[in-house]
């Protein structure tokens, strides 16, 4: 890793296998960093960074990237806002060209802002069709009373409808900064050329102002919480949260353990772990759920995150089961790991899991270029660097400890989508 | 580089495709059973889905297994073992570590040529499927897209009716049933295997040679897809969902074969119209320019008969009339005017120069081998490719265009909180 003068950090890593470079450009900012008022905003400005730049006019950036087969594409979560391309080899200066003016010359255009609007409102109505995805906002909502994960990342509808197209640039203009990014390449190139190329594109920018960070602290949870969403609707859905240690956290890869034990081990790669479903059919909570004919689906999710998060369980019941069985079963093998923690044959299992999920986190130089990055802007990329050894060393009490910590019913908040 | 796959068909006929790639230390199994929802019986629609879901759960082959049994061999490994349906095959698909190649293939081979399918699992999946279809029914993307798949293959075409079947049709499906279909559908002549990753060829050839080499059965009778009239006239439905936020829009036709002469001219109309970089022309009207859908695209489906060419966009209730009209104006406009050279370039230099992230991992590379054998396109297939796409002329793909997207013969359906009477 290298840094620029002006702050930037840069990643460099060769891989051969294919005549291909993914570049990804990371920014210390997302939901969490966001005021009443502003919710969303992070998200937006993302939209808004696809929309022209002082040198890439509006009516080409269509194209800009396709032309050499490439793709490109950008998310926005609670920690970070990042940006990628993909594409053959040759397109490499391409890349850095468009990721370079992204950091520093975005338009703004107010047509467009106001264009964008609706384009996020109508992306915000999409998800609010989906039951699933309605309660784990106001379960995140309820478990959250002080830190600002409490939002959803897409923003609430209010502030939506009233921020400014001064906000956004603002808000732009303070976080995509060289000192606030760091730049990944990944692919079929050689490291110190592409670092003269990435000095080339980016040494001129100028490095802005230290940003503000999130200085709340969650207070800890002293009792369960609860939220009931009745809706018409033809399905049940059950979702149990509990506040999770950050991914620095010691605790952290125990309690990765303890999920693949319950629900299949995922991965950790936030791109790509999610679109295969996990190895769970042998794991206790859907043994004692989907087996059982309880549930028709169970899921855990333990995400790595800069601060702490929460550790959720979600169920969609079976049809006919009310969302009562679904959580005294639920809730009974939970309580039931926490006092008991988990076998020696479990530990192997996950271990095993994990070591096969974390290869196959790492198929295209997409996927590799993504886990630099992410935990770098995160954490530190020595942690990514150091997954499978952190993975092996966990121990059963370390697992059982994480359980008894994490577990508990003050710690948690239950929530149930029950159609109307 | 080209891909140079070894394809090698054993003495009971089931074909191997194999290709070395040492990238990561796994490898990606594709098992295609030509086996998908057309040969569900008219009066047990879903019965291949409710298959696909039992189908892995216990053997009773060179080894018995139990359900439990083969969880344990599964997640031990890291391995998720996902089986897909399609309207033609049934797919068997998963990635493992190297080292796990060939226990893992052993166990593919026992699921696939002999299923124990218990009756208490079987009562499970039913009650799986059926929780399914009703979230698939509170799902206004799912409603609109069977209603418009419905519409343009009526009268029972096996491209019509929905996939995991009806909540009346799972409940009563005998586990007789589900049995007798992998009796007269699965065969080693109907199953082919692809295998990409971290192995020799060689030892792919042989251990896929035990373990499906001893599998006989007689070739089952071929089923015939009827082909398709496209519609003479314009439909449209409405599916009032009133507690939703947003309005699913599904406007398609039904269009070509995938063995047309004129597939790949219908590929490239399609890729200008819906596809190239957010969404192509529809993209540029309807969520650039008028902001009014977080998604809008246009997928093309040619398959062994006429597949449908499908327009797709989420849109809030009140866009919903000016959505479907500005579908209409992209499509008229597309008709009378015609691409650009520019426009027809610019998507063939795409998809010519995407092929090298498309075949990146084990696992796309695997897909793209199943679909060129489905589709009997040949072993250099993905040599052939940049030159059939860059020998279309802009007179074929606006011809294309021509015969593809009339307006005046959409099928337009609309799920969501819409109704026509509040407008």
């Amino acid at each position: 890793m290298r840094n620029l003068d002006n702050g930037l950090k840069v990643l460099i890593q060769e891989e051969h296998t294919a005549p291909l470079a993914s570049v990804w450009c990371w920014y210390k900012v997302g939901s969490k960093d966001e005021g009443p008022g502003l919710t969303g905003v992070s998200h937006w400005v993302e939209h808004m960074n696809f929309k022209g730049t002082t040198n890439i006019p509006r009516d080409q950036v269509k194209g800009i990237i396709e032309q050499f087969g490439g793709s490109w594409n950008g998310y926005t979560w609670i920690d970070q806002t990042t940006y990628l391309e993909t594409a053959t080899r040759d397109a490499l200066d391409r890349m850095l060209f468009i990721e370079s003016e992204r950091m520093a010359n975005c338009l703004y255009d107010p047509a467009d802002c106001e264009s964008e609007r609706t384009v996020i409102i109508s992306e915000l109505q999409g998800g609010e069709n989906d039951p699933d995805q309605l309660l784990d906002q106001e379960v995140t909502a309820t478990a959250f009373k002080a830190h600002t994960y409490r939002h959803p990342t897409i923003g609430w509808l209010s502030d939506l409808q009233t921020m400014t197209r001064d906000d956004l640039y603002g808000y732009y203009r303070r976080y995509y900064v060289p000192n606030n990014a760091t730049l990944v390449i990944v692919g079929d190139v050689d490291a110190g050329a592409a670092l003269e190329r990435v000095e080339h594109y980016f040494g001129g920018i100028a490095p802005g102002a230290a940003v503000s960070r999130v200085k709340t602290v969650e207070p800890e949870q002293t009792g369960e919480r609860r939220v009931t969403i009745r809706k018409e609707s033809t399905t049940a859905y059950f979702k149990a949260s509990y506040h999770a240690p950050a991914v620095q956290d010691a605790r952290f890869f125990p309690l990765l353990i303890l999920d693949a034990v319950l629900t299949g081990a995922k991965g950790l790669n936030l791109w790509s772990s999610f679109r295969v479903a996990p190895p769970q059919r042998s794991a206790r909570l859907y043994r004692a759920l989907v087996e059982r004919r309880i549930a028709s689906s169970v899921s855990g999710s333990l995400l790595p995150t800069e601060q702490p998060f929460l550790y959720t369980v979600s169920v969609t019941a079976m049809n006919g089961v009310p969302l009562a069985a679904v959580e005294e079963a639920a809730v009974s093998e939970l309580d039931r790991v926490a006092r008991e923690g988990v076998t020696e044959a479990e530990l192997t299992k996950a271990k095993a899991q994990l070591k096969a999920r974390l290869v196959f986190d790492n198929d295209s130089v997409t996927n590799i270029a993504h886990q630099l990055g992410y935990f770098e802007t995160v954490a530190a990329v020595d942690l990514f660097t150091s997954m499978p050894a952190r993975i092996a060393a966990v121990t059963l009490d370390q697992v059982g400890e994480a359980a008894a910590a994490v577990l508990q019913q003050a710690n948690r908040t239950i929530g149930w989508f029950e159609p109307r | 580089m080209p891909l140079a796959p070894t394809r090698m068909t054993l003495p009971n006929g089931v074909v191997i495709l194999a290709k070395h790639t040492p990238t990561t230390p796994a490898v990606s199994i594709n098992l295609a059973m030509r086996a998908g929802s057309i040969a569900d019986p008219p009066d047990s629609v879903g019965a291949t889905w409710l298959l696909s879901r039992t189908i892995d759960r216990g053997t009773s082959g060179v080894v018995a297994r139990s359900a439990n049994a083969i969880a344990e061999e599964l997640d031990s490994r890291g391995i998720t073992l996902t089986v897909t349906v399609s309207r033609h095959l049934m797919s068997f698909v998963c990635t493992c570590l190297a080292e796990d190649f060939e226990p893992v293939l052993a166990l593919l081979a026992d699921i696939v040529t002999s299923p124990s399918l218990p009756e208490d699992e079987l009562q499970t999946r039913r009650a799986e499927v059926v929780t399914a279809i009703r979230q698939d029914a509170d799902n206004p993307a799912v409603r609109a897209s069977e209603a418009l798949m419905a519409l343009l293959y009526p009268n029972g075409h096996p491209y019509g009716r929905p996939t995991k079947g009806s909540i009346e049709s799972i409940e009563s499906m005998s586990r007789e049933r589900i049995t007798a279909l992998h009796d007269e559908r699965f065969g080693p002549d109907q199953l082919s295997a692809a295998i990409v990753g971290d192995v020799d060829v060689a030892r792919v050839v042989d251990v896929a040679g035990r373990v499906f080499g001893r599998w006989r059965k007689p070739s089952p009778t071929p089923l015939v897809v009827p082909r398709v009239a496209p519609a003479r006239a314009r439909q449209r439905v409405v599916i009032p969902m009133m507690n939703k936020m947003q309005a699913d829009i599904a406007y398609g036709f039904t269009t070509i074969t995938r063995d047309d002469p004129a597939y790949y001219a219908y590929w490239l109309m399609n890729n200008a119209l819906g596809q190239y970089a957010i969404g192509g022309r529809l993209g540029d009207s309807i969520r650039e320019r008028q902001g009014m859908a977080y998604y809008v695209s246009s997928s093309l489906d040619a398959n062994v008969a006429e597949g449908p060419l499908a327009i797709r966009a989420g849109v809030s209730p009140k866009n919903v009339d000016r959505a479907v009209a500005s579908i209409d104006e992209e499509l008229t406009r597309l008709r009378r005017d015609g691409l650009t050279r520019k426009e027809l370039d610019e998507s063939c230099q795409y998809l010519v120069g995407s092929m090298p992230r498309a075949l990146e991992t084990n696992g796309s590379i695997a897909n793209f081998l199943q679909t060129a054998e489905f589709f009997g396109l040949g072993l250099d297939y993905d040599e052939r490719l940049p030159g059939l796409l860059r020998s279309v002329t802009l007179d074929e793909a606006n011809f294309a265009a021509r015969r593809a997207v009339n307006p005046e013969r959409a099928t337009v359906v609309i799920a969501g909180p819409y109704r026509d009477d509040l407008g």
